[in-house]
């Protein structure tokens, strides 16, 4: 593909059809003529691109993706930010892997109940939704936060920041370690 | 040509309003609501915007909305990207069919286009010759995407609002698709099948 523009058009697309791609150069001044802003992230462990909105533009209602969750697949994924998202003055991506026993762990907590094997289940069910829809780093066999997160802009962050005391955590671990 | 950067603060404001409004609400969004729809200048940058991310704006019987341009949607196709696995593909073709192919041509939907179609019992699509499990987690799999609308508590299965995202010419490729699947020796399909070689063929010498 020899215009650039064209390239940069195909680029930008491909990385809101997949949710991130492998980086490519010279797309940042086409991004932000759309509004865009190319965001570095990783997958996997490799080195990846993902789109978010420039600064100030960001979106503030309630998003399409956001609004097919289901409110259990969100307290999964409050459980898998407060899992992952040990330091509240920085960035939550890229935090710490965590384990599938502390996700469990935080939502027993928080609900005052044991899951057996039916909420296992769900569990597991609403991380495959997380994984899929790239909130959770779908090539990490650990809970890693994914591209989404990646994408938030630092008002959005300030805003999850303000319910970081109340995510669901693994009362196992110690306070004193985040 | 106007760009967002030859606009007051105020302007791009709105013209980036109404961009992330179309660009992430699940359905379309009302004109009258946004200034950056609704003033003719500046429905052009947020068209100008769509275009550099490789989209474009589309007007719904609702509202307005966005999708892939056809030409970024052609090559992202045969890149792979974003296509969907077999056994997918084959359960939103069920929906499809039963919730907007078939009440059309029983004249019970007469909007254009593929959304919001008439939502069917879930059953009606399990019984297939899919095998349930398949369609089950195909079905959980679309709803995921916004390609599926689960109504009346959770019972009822229908087209869902990312089917709002089709451009023109993509929604009538897929009405084709449907018309060649569903009735492969009428005259229709020998038409649609006709046309398209010669579209290929036209496409590959201009390439030559």
């Amino acid at each position: 593909m020899n215009d650039p523009l064209q390239a940069a058009r195909v680029a930008l697309a491909r990385l809101r059809a997949q949710g991130f791609a492998v980086p490519v150069t010279g797309i940042d001044a086409a991004a932000a003529r759309a509004g865009r802003l190319v965001v570095s992230a990783s997958v996997g462990g490799t080195e990846a691109q993902t789109l978010g909105w420039l600064p100030g533009f960001e979106p503030v209602a309630q998003t399409e993706s956001a609004s097919r969750a289901t409110p259990f697949t969100v307290q999964v994924l409050a459980a898998c930010l407060g899992a992952c998202w040990h330091d509240r003055a920085v960035h939550p991506w890229p935090g710490c892997d965590a384990g599938e026993d502390e996700i469990v762990a935080a939502l027993d907590a928080a609900r005052g109940v044991n899951s057996d094997a039916a909420a296992l289940g769900r569990i597991r069910s609403a991380l495959t939704t997380l994984r899929e829809s790239l909130w959770l780093d779908p090539e990490s066999r650990a809970i890693r936060l994914g591209p989404r997160v990646a994408a938030w802009s630092a008002s959005q962050v300030d805003v999850i920041r303000e319910v970081y005391r109340r995510l669901p955590r693994d009362p196992r671990r110690s306070e004193d370690s985040r | 040509m106007t760009h967002l950067s030859d606009l007051s603060p105020v302007q791009q404001a709105q013209v980036m309003e109404a961009v992330v409004a179309v660009e992430t609400t699940e359905v379309p969004v009302r004109e009258a609501e946004f200034p950056g729809l609704s003033e003719p200048e500046l429905r052009a940058v947020v068209q100008r915007c769509l275009h550099e991310a490789g989209r474009v704006l589309l007007k719904t019987d609702v509202g307005f909305t966005s999708g892939y341009a056809d030409d970024v949607a052609a090559i992202l196709a045969d890149e792979g990207v974003g296509l969907l696995d077999d056994e997918d593909r084959a359960v939103l073709v069920l929906v499809l069919l039963h919730c907007v192919a078939i009440p059309k041509a029983k004249g019970r939907v007469v909007a254009k286009g593929w959304w919001p179609g008439e939502p069917v019992h879930r059953s009606e699509i399990v019984n297939s010759k899919v095998p349930d499990g398949v369609v089950h987690d195909a079905l959980r799999r679309l709803v995921d995407r916004g390609l599926v609308a689960l109504h009346g508590q959770r019972r009822l299965v229908g087209p869902g609002p990312q089917l709002a995202r089709l451009t023109s010419d993509a929604a009538a490729g897929l009405w084709e698709d449907l018309v060649l699947l569903a009735e492969p020796d009428g005259v229709m399909a020998d038409v649609i099948r006709r046309r398209r070689q010669r579209e290929d063929f036209e496409q590959t010498g201009s390439h030559e």
